[in-house]
């Protein structure tokens, strides 16, 4: 089998992951339920996850809250918008993650492009230009910081600069990035970083990090149990429990903490080398075979293409017939399938587990349709 | 007078940042669930240290900027 779905979730996971969430089955209670040995077995184990996970995104650990998935972080950060008057503005390569949320809250939302045909210094100026350009009066600047159907990603500090200058709240869906890309909360500005376990940190599904900035306040989404101050009608006042209601995903939590101890131990940055690497195979060769690649100038870990004449979810399974699992579609973001001008594509998104041969093995398989 | 003493704070993970700063302080504690009566709104977490540390131990938490109360 190979797996070229990784934008959907990292397979396989690293073995330290999954014997970090048996171990934590097998061994540990509710973190902050308790006083005895096993619930506080649970809390050292949350705790060690929130201070990698600091570590890696330039935090404090108590700013590093657990969620349930990138999504519930990004439906609370966009919600903390509620605070605040003016637009929401978004990129037009989002995904649904962050469209519907933007529009689920009723306000304006604006969308500035993301110069997805150009490149460099060129694209970097186009991007702000055109923030800049829809700023005024703006409440919020949600952006992706890696697209997950091609290999874009965005300028995340210049962003963030702009934001911290004109007072924009500024929420990055880091689904993409996190673990390929270095972002740092306080050198890039950022107020709000979203990021789900069971992408590039190689953790399981079922949890997610909403990470906040020093200084940044905003309402929980859920209310109910924190294992602290139970006597008051309301949440805590102070981060991580305040947007914690409810038992934490304690097994996948301990997954997720081996998961970016791997990622920081190979360097985001080897990663992504890795990943750029077999999507340049695979998108050179693919063009040579005559298919349409979009957007193939970008050097991230991910392809989109079709191939003329035959519909996108027929190559897909094509293609898991010969044993290569890909995603067909729309990939939960029309927005930017709009934007680069396609109508559903097949996805081909590397991990740290794949390699040339099977990159030349897809090849030969895209040869036979 | 006991030799143990206890620090209140907001919440676990608290607790445990507060352990660690005062570990780089060459202070040992331990995370404990708190009593009732020790709690504020009912349930909560501490530190337990020795009670000679006590002094230098709170010193060390104002100066990092960790509230805490002294039960």
């Amino acid at each position: 089998m190979i797996y070229f779905d990784n934008a959907a979730t990292t397979f396989p996971k690293p073995p330290s992951v999954t014997r970090a969430v048996m171990r934590a089955m097998e061994r540990c209670g509710n973190p902050g339920r308790g006083g005895h040995a096993l619930s506080m077995r649970a809390a050292e184990e949350v705790y060690a996850c929130r201070k990698a996970a600091a570590e890696m995104f330039g935090a404090s650990p108590e700013r590093v809250v657990f969620t349930a998935g990138a999504t519930h972080s990004l439906n609370m950060a966009i919600a903390a918008c509620n605070g605040r008057d003016g637009a929401i503005l978004i990129s037009d390569l989002e995904h649904n993650a962050v469209v519907r949320p933007a529009y689920a809250t009723g306000r304006e939302v604006r969308v500035f492009s993301s110069a997805v045909s150009l490149s460099g210094k060129e694209r970097t100026a186009a991007i702000l230009a055109s923030v800049a350009s829809k700023a005024c009066g703006a409440a919020a600047l949600v952006t992706t910081a890696a697209s997950n159907i091609c290999g874009a990603s965005m300028p995340i500090s210049d962003l963030g600069a702009l934001c911290r200058e004109r007072g924009m709240l500024f929420v990055v869906d880091g689904a993409q990035a996190g673990g390929v890309i270095d972002l740092d909360m306080t050198r890039d500005c950022i107020d709000i970083l979203c990021l789900p376990a069971h992408k590039g940190l190689y953790g399981p599904m079922g949890c997610g990090m909403m990470i906040i900035g020093e200084g940044v306040e905003l309402p929980p989404l859920l209310s109910g149990g924190s294992g602290t101050q139970s006597r008051s009608r309301t949440m805590p006042e102070t981060p991580p429990e305040r947007y914690e209601a409810g038992t934490l995903p304690l097994p996948a939590i301990a997954g997720l903490k081996r998961g970016i101890q791997l990622v920081k131990r190979k360097t985001p940055d080897a990663i992504r080398r890795h990943e750029a690497g077999l999507a340049r195979l695979a998108s050179d060769s693919l063009q040579l075979m005559g298919a349409r690649v979009y957007a193939p100038h970008h050097n991230g870990g991910i392809v989109i293409f079709n191939i003329d004449g035959i519909p996108s979810e027929d190559v897909s399974s094509h293609l898991d017939k010969c044993g290569i699992c890909t995603r067909a579609g729309l990939h939960c973001a029309p927005l930017a399938h709009d934007t680069l001008g396609s109508d559903g594509a097949v996805r081909l998104s590397f991990g740290i587990y794949n390699t040339e041969a099977e990159v030349k093995e897809f090849l030969r398989s895209v040869s036979c349709i | 007078m006991q030799s143990i003493a206890r620090l209140r704070f907001g919440s676990i993970t608290m607790a445990m940042q507060a352990r660690e700063v005062l570990s780089r302080g060459h202070i040992a504690s331990t995370v404990v669930r708190l009593r009732p009566e020790e709690s504020q709104a009912g349930c909560g977490y501490g530190l337990e240290l020795p009670r000679r540390d006590l002094y230098a131990a709170s010193a060390i938490l104002e100066r990092a900027g960790m509230r805490h109360t002294v039960i």
